[in-house]
């Protein structure tokens, strides 16, 4: 199995506060990895540092061999926790859209999917409600044919039964020879597909394992122990 | 240069151009389509205003004959007539200069907002996360939005000459043709008399200016907020973004004043060209800067 993301002590601070402090992590290929960890502890900046959107303080990333750049933006798929397909005005135009941008992105797949969430390709994005363009967001960067997916909070704004269905089109999307990185804390609805689990705390990895074998070391559900290793307490978690 | 430099310049010019298209498409209706509909009527005023220096006005009798040299005709002749006194058409010269002001403003706005949602706001992941560099991306958009701009500027300069005056061609060249005297022929005959002058871009180019500094200043002070909040505090970034503002506000303003006023086009285009290199600078290294 080849390491598909190389990360050495990547450090990135605003202004005095450190975000990640030195975060060490290697995810290899074929992997659907959850990235697990209680809001504000650096879940979007580490995305957006694989993106380039930010520039890191300090460390090395590697993708594919490679530091994130236009290039890797050719085969990294990044789906942000917040909406970003404003400026078009049908789900067709962002189709056109991706398609003009990344030579990845499977067109039919995506007519597929939308067909089945009953989406119609000129549907006007404005009439769609907040829950709906995020499913739309989702497939159009699930319907690329990329080596790492980077999923931000993918669940957060859609109804249970949705969250069926994209948690069966991650699956869908996903092959030996590609990796999804899915960040969230809404722990339960994805813990059966993931393969690995990395935790982070205080601007580090603060567990990482296969799904299984911490089920099985520490006797619960990975949505307990997270839970577990992140209980709050008034005035601090409990394990700080 | 190896295989893969070579497809690198490649992806980077073909996606460059791709998000250059985006743009003009994006302001294909406002941008080009509205102005030159708008522009419209004052070629129909043109067309006959030009001929105005071949009238020969009977200032006794109030009647209007043809000069020998011109092919007017007395429908011609009283449209000039009513251009110079008629009040409905004094209003719809009013209303079509309104009209493209107000879009001119219009426009401004949807660029510098185009552009600051792209780079800075809500769509930025859209507009970064795709396998162009961020130089080439910011340089595209750019350009084609401050084409847009002029195009809009120069369309509506011509549109307030043909209105009040006209543009004519002489001896190889466009002049504005503005109304000038009345030579008198005999006691009862005038002839309206125009005169040639040159077409001045000064005061095009002089907006233009104002908003391309604008702009690129926004665009400065925000990639300059991502970079210092990552090594200061919010107070410290506060007063440096400030200090920059008024700095570059005041370095931007006069040089374009003093600029002007020596009809100095280079000097002119200094304030713009050095802010768009540093905004390209600080792009290349772009920091995400709201959460």
């Amino acid at each position: 199995m080849n390491d598909l993301l190389k990360i050495n002590n990547l450090t990135r601070t605003y202004g005095k506060k450190k975000v990640l402090d030195g975060l060490d992590l290697t995810i290899g290929t074929g992997k659907i990895v959850g990235l697990l960890a209680p809001n504000g502890e650096g879940k979007t900046t580490f995305f957006r540092l694989m993106m380039g959107l930010l520039t890191k303080t300090d460390g090395t990333i590697l993708i594919d061999g490679q530091e994130p750049s236009e290039v890797t933006n050719s085969y990294v798929s990044y789906l942000p926790d917040h909406y970003i397909l404003g400026s078009f005005h049908s789900i067709r135009g962002a189709m056109k859209h991706m398609k003009k941008y990344f030579s990845d992105f499977d067109e039919e797949k995506a007519l597929s999917l939308m067909k089945r969430l009953k989406f119609k390709p000129n549907q006007r994005l404005a009439s769609l409600s907040k829950g709906q363009k995020e499913q739309v967001q989702l497939i159009l960067f699930l319907s690329r044919k990329a080596k790492l997916y980077l999923l931000d909070e993918p669940l957060a704004a859609v109804d249970p039964a949705t969250r069926d269905f994209i948690v069966q089109t991650i699956l869908g999307s996903f092959g030996e020879e590609n990796t999804v990185i899915i960040s969230t804390h809404v722990v339960l609805d994805i813990e059966l597909i993931l393969d690995e689990v990395v935790m982070l705390k205080n601007g580090k990895v603060h567990l990482q394992g296969e799904a299984d074998d911490l089920r099985s070391k520490y006797g619960m559900t990975i949505n307990d122990i997270f839970k577990e290793e992140f209980r709050f307490v008034e005035g601090g978690s409990e394990n700080e | 240069m190896s295989d893969m430099a070579t497809n690198k310049v490649r992806n980077n010019l073909k996606m460059g151009l791709a998000a250059f298209g985006d743009e003009l498409k994006r302001l294909l209706i406002i941008g080009i389509i509205i102005p030159i509909l708008l522009t419209l009527p004052a070629f129909v005023m043109q067309n006959r205003w030009v001929k105005y220096d071949k009238i020969i006005d009977k200032a006794v009798t109030g009647e209007y004959s043809e000069d020998p040299f011109s092919n007017l005709t007395e429908e011609e002749m009283k449209f000039i007539e009513k251009m110079e006194s008629d009040e409905g058409l004094y209003q719809l010269r009013s209303s079509l200069g309104l009209a493209s002001f107000l879009l001119c403003g219009f426009l401004i706005a949807l660029c510098i907002g185009n552009l600051m949602k792209n780079f800075y706001g809500a769509q930025a992941e859209m507009t970064f996360a795709v396998p162009c560099k961020k130089t080439v991306l910011f340089t595209a958009k750019f350009l084609s939005s401050a084409l847009i701009i002029e195009f809009v500027f120069v369309l509506f300069q011509i549109q307030t000459y043909m209105m009040d005056d006209g543009i004519g061609w002489k001896d190889g060249k466009f002049y504005r043709i503005s109304y000038s005297y009345k030579e008198e022929l005999t006691d009862t005959m005038t002839r309206f008399v125009r005169e040639y002058s040159n077409i001045e871009i000064n005061g095009m180019t002089f907006y233009f200016l104002l908003v391309i500094v604008a702009w690129l200043g926004l665009a400065f002070l925000l990639s300059l907020t991502g970079k210092l909040q990552k090594y200061m505090g919010t107070i410290p970034c506060a007063i440096c973004i400030c200090t920059t503002t008024v700095v570059l506000f005041f370095a931007a303003v006069a040089g374009i004043l003093y600029g002007d006023s020596y009809d100095n086009v280079p000097l002119m285009l200094t304030a713009p060209v050095v802010l768009f290199v540093l905004d390209l600078l600080m792009i290349r290294k772009y920091d995400r800067v709201s959460s």
